[in-house]
């Protein structure tokens, strides 16, 4: 790979060479061990690549989690499934690492959460406590 | 150990009414998709209201899915993209019939991470992502904020993966000048 090739795959692939084919990363991890040319076009697209997901960074999406959910349970109720404030409770405790407790004691705690104690929860699975496995 | 459940499983749970697993569905895609719509737009609030469509809409149309067509993560992103598009379209059409001028009256200004990309280097990454093309952006976006490989990307929206490659070639040399070089692009 030569450095004008390695231009064109770093601009088509980004600069995370881990999501790179495997072939492909290995000549360009020996291309910018070798040329400090394509190290600095390296650098260059992690820098560029950063500041696109800087731009699309997030925060505070548990409350639009609720939003969506308290929504979905709405959309429920009108069509008459058998949808509550605790099973999405449930559903939500689950997914953030209490699956040890079952889905029945979720439940149980869930009747008793008060809303905000809600919003926690759905924060607390958007921050990446999600076990995902219950 | 019992064995995760992958997003079909939870398509298929949440298309018979589910809201456990429509619940971890969300949890698992909300950041991806949220961080796709804010980038795209350019509001947070916008972003809300589209990722709020976007998982609105897999609720409705769970039972439509078809195990083995495609994967989830590609139909959701699909419909993000869709969603983003229409935004982009009525937002267009807004400032066309002056409606944006109407509506910025009325704006609260109480949305910080608006204010936020209004100062410094991020105001300019903002402003080169919103100056993009509709199509390099939501590539680049797919790309970085969703974490899609080029073949994904290429499903998602419809065209080659080599079209898609074009687009991403494009869009981050076109970033890689005004990110990387603030001060000559002033």
């Amino acid at each position: 790979m030569d450095r004008r090739e390695f231009e064109n795959r770093l601009l088509s692939l980004g600069g995370d060479l881990d999501r790179w084919p495997d072939a492909e990363r290995r000549e360009a991890l020996a291309l910018t061990h070798a040329d400090a040319e394509a190290r600095r076009m390296l650098e260059d697209v992690r820098r560029t690549d950063e500041a696109v997901l800087a731009v699309s960074a997030v925060s505070s999406a548990g409350q639009l989690a609720a939003r969506i959910l308290s929504s979905v349970s709405g959309e429920a109720d009108r069509a008459a499934f058998s949808i509550t404030p605790a099973g999405v409770a449930g559903a939500l405790a689950g997914s953030a690492g209490l699956a040890g407790l079952g889905y029945a004691a979720a439940a149980g705690i869930a009747s008793f959460v008060a809303p905000a104690a809600l919003f926690d929860l759905v924060s607390a699975v958007s921050a990446g406590a999600i076990s995902g496995a219950f | 150990m019992p064995r995760e459940e992958t997003d079909d499983d939870l398509l298929r749970a949440a298309a018979s009414g589910n809201e456990r697993a429509f619940g971890l569905l969300v949890s698992r895609h909300i950041d991806r998709v949220r961080g796709v719509a804010t980038g795209f737009t350019g509001s947070a609030a916008d972003a809300d209201d589209i990722a709020q469509e976007v998982f609105l809409s897999v609720w409705r149309h769970a039972g439509k899915w078809r195990d083995g067509e495609a994967q989830f993560s590609t139909w959701l992103f699909r419909v993000t993209t869709n969603r983003c598009i229409d935004h982009a379209r009525r937002k267009r059409l807004k400032s066309w019939i002056g409606l944006d001028r109407i509506e910025a009256i009325f704006a609260s200004g109480d949305d910080p991470e608006r204010d936020l990309v209004g100062r410094g280097e991020l105001a300019l990454a903002a402003r080169a992502v919103a100056d993009l093309p509709d199509r390099q952006r939501m590539a680049i976006l797919l790309s970085v904020a969703a974490g899609l490989a080029n073949p994904q990307i290429a499903e998602t929206m419809g065209i080659s993966t080599g079209a898609v490659e074009q687009l991403l070639v494009r869009a981050r040399r076109v970033l890689r000048e005004r990110v990387n070089e603030p001060r000559e692009a002033d």
